[in-house]
């Protein structure tokens, strides 16, 4: 689903370049859980937002469903994140003027899903996570644990082929922790998403079934 | 999806309500100067289009060239309109009016009042639109006698409307007492509305006025003709038909002309629509408006309207713009939430877009409310009579909403731009610094800050100006001055004489003048040509406004010979005439006077009988015994000035029953002078202090947004040990500078801008350096109180809980 060839990052510094990433070639496959592991700085954040569309690649070539991304539109690209593509932060990112309800909705809004079918769907999820109590709270009303739960339920409301998610529990405590991972392990198995993280927890990386090392931004 | 948008936006204007407040009242305020000023334009443009005629309707104009110098005249005389009609088959119709500044004392048998009169052809109906409500139309004008009052004379003559047939008087009209016979009211018509350039009281027939007032000439210009062309008319081949008419002949009289050693101007026809009239009426001059056109005006006031109130919108544009770019970290997190989950661009951009647009509605909304007790006081500033109901023409509502899409646009696209352009990784990420201003934010605020001085050295200058033409030593004294007008044929000097003796040991008043205006008229002195103000009075005059003879001495009645020949000139007048020894020398007057010669008996100083704006012009004072006088000067000596008034009235119905007491105070009509400066003043008063509040609000949420956004630092700053002092500096350097950079530019363009002002005044101040002083120190010292008084409130919180709540 996701092929990475002699993919390179690097930014201009004074007369020559700091690389980011080197040369990495991956493949992912359609219901795989990967891990991105490495030391702080190593690229792993980079690697992620360009597996997730949201930084382009200085060099090299990546095929998203088969199609050469770096192809593609302004248009193409949101309707990949709109269809396809589910993210989750390390700091969460809700919208605080929104209820949790209707951040869970957002993403179905851009989609353009009937009314009822979001209703039906955001109903769905908010009972799956035994949210419906909390539905009509705001962000800052909810612990972190609750937050990154909301944030989840986000990322998968619109079926998402794969989620990208940036140190998932990294603001959590490790009860809520666990809660978390626990989900995506069952999101991967029972609905087949493509899961792809970032983190420093080998506990974490233990969920998945595959750990991607970067070191100084190669593979390791 | 827009449900989720309201939702969100209604959500963060409650959250960020200070701010809000802050952007919909400068907006409130700038929309309703918008509205106002469109509300005037309109008006200003709306005139004369009430016509049927339209846009045939056509006013002849004349030009006249004089040694090189033009002159445009808005009229013509009697014999250029039936002449044309003749001989131009384009032309459907002629009318002449003449009128406007032509009052007469008109009494019925009970009443008698000061009408405004306005003599015209007797199709007066069929070419201009004024309805008429009883009477016919066609035939109202047909007699010699017969007249026509508006509504309003009407009800205040006979108190209905029911008057045709009934009979008016008119003792000193010189038509009305030649024909003998009294007037008849044939019709009554509608009040003129207000937007009408033609007003008038009476109606009369064109042939009334002729009985009295004849004349052959084609090279005059003093009453308006109106002509209705053919729809597909070209007008340039009927201006050169007009001028082939005029060569034929004017040609005798051309010749004449210049037999009697006058430089005779070369003439000129055009054409005005009467819809153009008002911003452009060519005045025949400013002493004579009797063309039938009043309430001329000019363009300008509608650009400096228009100018100022664009410039206060922009000014609360700015503020939006600038709290939302300083506000702006706080939505570029959701604008990166709202990229990864799936928005674009557009919408991103549609979305906050959005918000300026609510807000605009708001503040829109509260404009048009604001606009409706503001509007009389806007009436008498402006000196228009516009209704509350003027608001909800389709015009004005087109318009206003050209106004929210324009504000929209103005507020909002920038910071919507902005955010719509930012990378979700780089704002969810933290890696662009996005609070406080940037370069073009610190622009607006100079800019802002640039308008605000320049307004306040303009409000200075203004003031100080108007200052010194009310200080300024006329030359003569003005003050309790009572004009009391003699209109009509009248023997001036015996009711002078009986007013006199009235007045005789009277408290009231010490003395009085009978004085006469005759305007600008040629006078010849040694073979040269002077162009001289006329004016007669008697021996009691210099004593009377206290005006110093220079040399000579003033008329006396030990001279009979004063009475007709004698002259007393200004200096300006001995210095145009280049003559060293004026006393005894002789001129020849203009051939109104006359055709012998007049001595110069005496020289007055110079004073100024005209507005400040103009060098003192030469003058000549005849006597008012032998050529008439059309008011009494009377000096009042009661400081209550309502009580002398009375007595006077009193006096006058003695000496002149069954007419009008018609008075005005010598120093309140030079004041009307500056009448067009006083309003500006009293505008641009206004505006100043709006602009400073709106840049206040700015500068204050400005102030407000950066000691939050920086509350953390500044609590670090204080654990570290920084003083209040200090932490006021840090927040305050930021602003003085953007100031010190604005008065930078305000100044000299205030000094050129101001100074250029200047210059339409012969008698002027120089630019006062206090405006640039006043106005820089002031513009400083308001933003250090707003800046300060939150920069002092951030060094005094205690910094364990800034710390905490990050």
């Amino acid at each position: 689903m996701i092929k990475l060839e002699k993919i390179s990052k690097y930014y201009p510094a004074g007369f020559g370049k700091t690389y980011v990433l080197r040369h990495i070639d991956l493949n992912i496959k359609e219901g795989e859980f990967i891990s991105i592991m490495g030391p702080s700085g190593s690229g792993k954040s980079t690697l992620l937002h360009i597996l997730g569309l949201l930084e382009e690649p200085s060099e090299g070539e990546y095929l998203f469903l088969d199609e050469p991304v770096q192809k593609l539109t302004e248009k193409k690209r949101t309707e990949l994140h709109r269809h396809h593509i589910g993210f989750v932060f390390q700091a969460y990112h809700l919208i605080d003027e929104l209820t949790v309800y209707e951040n869970i909705e957002t993403p179905l809004l851009y989609k353009g899903t009937p009314s009822s079918e979001r209703k039906s769907r955001v109903a769905e999820l908010l009972d799956r996570f035994n949210m419906v109590a909390k539905k009509d709270l705001f962000p800052h009303q909810l612990s972190g644990g609750q937050q990154q739960l909301v944030g989840v339920a986000r990322a998968i409301v619109h079926n998402p082929k794969v989620i990208f998610a940036d140190e998932p529990t990294g603001n959590l405590h490790s009860e809520q922790s666990i809660e978390i991972m626990e989900l995506f392990q069952k999101l991967n198995q029972e609905d087949k998403v493509t899961i792809v993280q970032v983190t420093h927890s080998e506990i974490n990386a233990g969920y998945g079934n595959r750990v991607v090392r970067l070191k100084d931004g190669w593979l390791a | 999806m827009f449900k989720n948008f309201l939702k969100i936006t209604v959500r963060h204007f409650w959250r960020t309500r200070l701010y809000v407040c802050i952007n919909v009242s400068g907006l409130a305020i700038g929309s309703a100067c918008l509205v106002l000023a469109a509300l005037y334009i309109s008006d200003e443009t709306s005139f004369d289009n009430f016509h049927q005629n339209n846009p045939n309707l056509y006013r002849i104009t004349t030009s006249f060239t004089n040694q090189g110098k033009v002159v445009n005249v808005g009229g013509t005389g009697q014999v250029q309109g039936p002449a044309f009609k003749e001989q131009v088959p384009e032309i459907l119709a002629y009318n002449r009016i003449m009128g406007g500044d032509i009052h007469g004392d008109v009494r019925s048998a009970n009443n008698a009042f000061k009408l405004r009169m306005l003599f015209t052809d007797d199709n007066f109906f069929a070419v201009f639109t004024f309805k008429m409500l009883r009477g016919d139309a066609r035939s109202a004008l047909k007699n010699i006698n017969s007249v026509v009052l508006t509504k309003k004379t009407a009800l205040k003559l006979f108190n209905r409307l029911n008057i045709v047939g009934q009979v008016l008087q008119m003792d000193a009209d010189p038509s009305a007492i030649r024909i003998r016979k009294p007037l008849v009211i044939s019709g009554v018509v509608d009040d003129p509305p207000v937007n009408s350039s033609i007003q008038f009281d009476i109606l009369f027939p064109f042939r009334f006025l002729q009985v009295s007032f004849e004349d052959q000439n084609w090279l005059n210009a003093y009453l308006g003709t109106f002509v209705v062309l053919h729809p597909s008319s070209d007008l340039r081949s009927i201006i050169s038909k007009f001028d082939q008419i005029h060569s034929i002949n004017a040609k005798d009289q051309l010749v004449t002309a210049s037999k009697s050693g006058e430089r005779a101007p070369k003439i000129y026809y055009g054409l005005q629509r009467i819809t153009d009239i008002h911003l452009n009426p060519q005045e025949v001059s400013n002493q004579n408006r009797e063309a039938g056109i009043i309430n001329g005006s000019k363009p300008l006031y509608s650009y400096i309207f228009f100018g100022i109130a664009v410039f206060v919108l922009l000014m609360a544009s700015i503020n939006f713009i600038n709290i939302s770019i300083a506000n702006s970290m706080k939505r570029a997190r959701e604008v990166g939430i709202r990229k990864t989950t799936g928005s674009n661009q557009a919408q991103i951009l549609f979305q906050f877009l959005g918000e300026p647009a609510f807000l605009n509605i708001v503040a829109l909304t509260l404009a048009i409310i604001l606009t409706i007790p503001v509007l009389p006081v806007f009436n008498q500033l402006s000196g228009k009579q516009i209704n509350i109901s003027d608001i909800f023409s389709q015009q004005l509502l087109m318009l206003l909403f050209a106004i929210l899409l324009f504000n929209t646009v103005v507020s909002g696209l920038y910071p919507a731009y902005m955010l719509s352009k930012l990378s979700p990784v780089e704002v969810l990420y933290q890696r662009i610094k996005l609070s406080g201003l940037g370069g073009f934010g610190r622009g607006l605020v100079v800019f802002q800050f640039v308008v605000a001085i320049l307004l306040g050295i303009a409000t200075f200058v203004f003031y100080a100006q108007m200052r010194f033409v009310e200080d300024k030593d006329l030359g003569y004294s003005p003050s309790q001055i009572i004009k009391i007008g003699i209109s009509g044929v009248r023997d001036v000097e015996r009711i002078t004489e009986n007013f006199r003796n009235e007045l005789e040991n009277d408290p009231h008043s010490s003395d009085l003048s009978l004085v006469g205006e005759f305007g600008f008229r040629d006078a010849k002195i040694n073979d040269r040509k002077i162009f001289t103000y006329y004016r007669t009075v008697d021996d009691h005059y210099l004593n009377l406004l206290d005006i110093k003879l220079k040399e000579g001495r003033n008329f006396s009645s030990q001279f009979p010979s004063d009475k007709k020949y004698g002259a007393l000139v200004n200096e300006a007048f001995v210095r145009a005439a280049g003559l060293t020894d004026p006393i005894g020398k002789q001129f020849l007057p203009d051939s109104h006077f006359g055709s012998e010669v007049f001595t110069i008996v005496g020289v007055v100083k110079n004073f100024h009988y005209s507005s400040l704006r103009d060098k003192i012009q030469p003058m000549i004072l005849l006597a008012s015994e032998q050529y008439g006088g059309d008011a009494l000067w009377v000096k009042n000596e009661k400081s209550n000035s309502q009580e002398s008034l009375a007595h006077f009235e009193n006096i006058y119905k003695k000496v002149l029953p069954a007419t009008v007491f018609d008075y005005s105070f010598l120093d309140e009509q030079n004041a009307l002078d500056y009448q067009q400066e006083l309003r500006l003043q009293k505008m641009i008063t206004i505006v100043t202090a709006l602009s400073v509040f709106i840049c206040c609000l700015g500068l204050f949420a400005l102030a407000h947004l950066s000691t939050t956004q920086r509350a953390r630092e500044t609590g670090i700053r204080i654990v570290l040990g920084a003083t209040v002092s200090s932490i006021l500096v840090l927040f305050s350097k930021d602003f003085l500078i953007m100031i010190g950079i604005a008065i930078l530019i305000a100044f000299p363009v205030g000094f050129y801008v101001m100074n250029a002002w200047l210059e339409s005044f012969a008698y002027r101040i120089e630019v006062p350096a206090q405006a640039f002083i006043l106005s820089g120190g002031f513009a400083i010292l308001i933003a250090l109180l707003t800046v300060s008084s939150q920069a002092f409130k951030a060094a005094l919180v205690n910094p364990a809980r800034s710390l905490r709540s990050e």
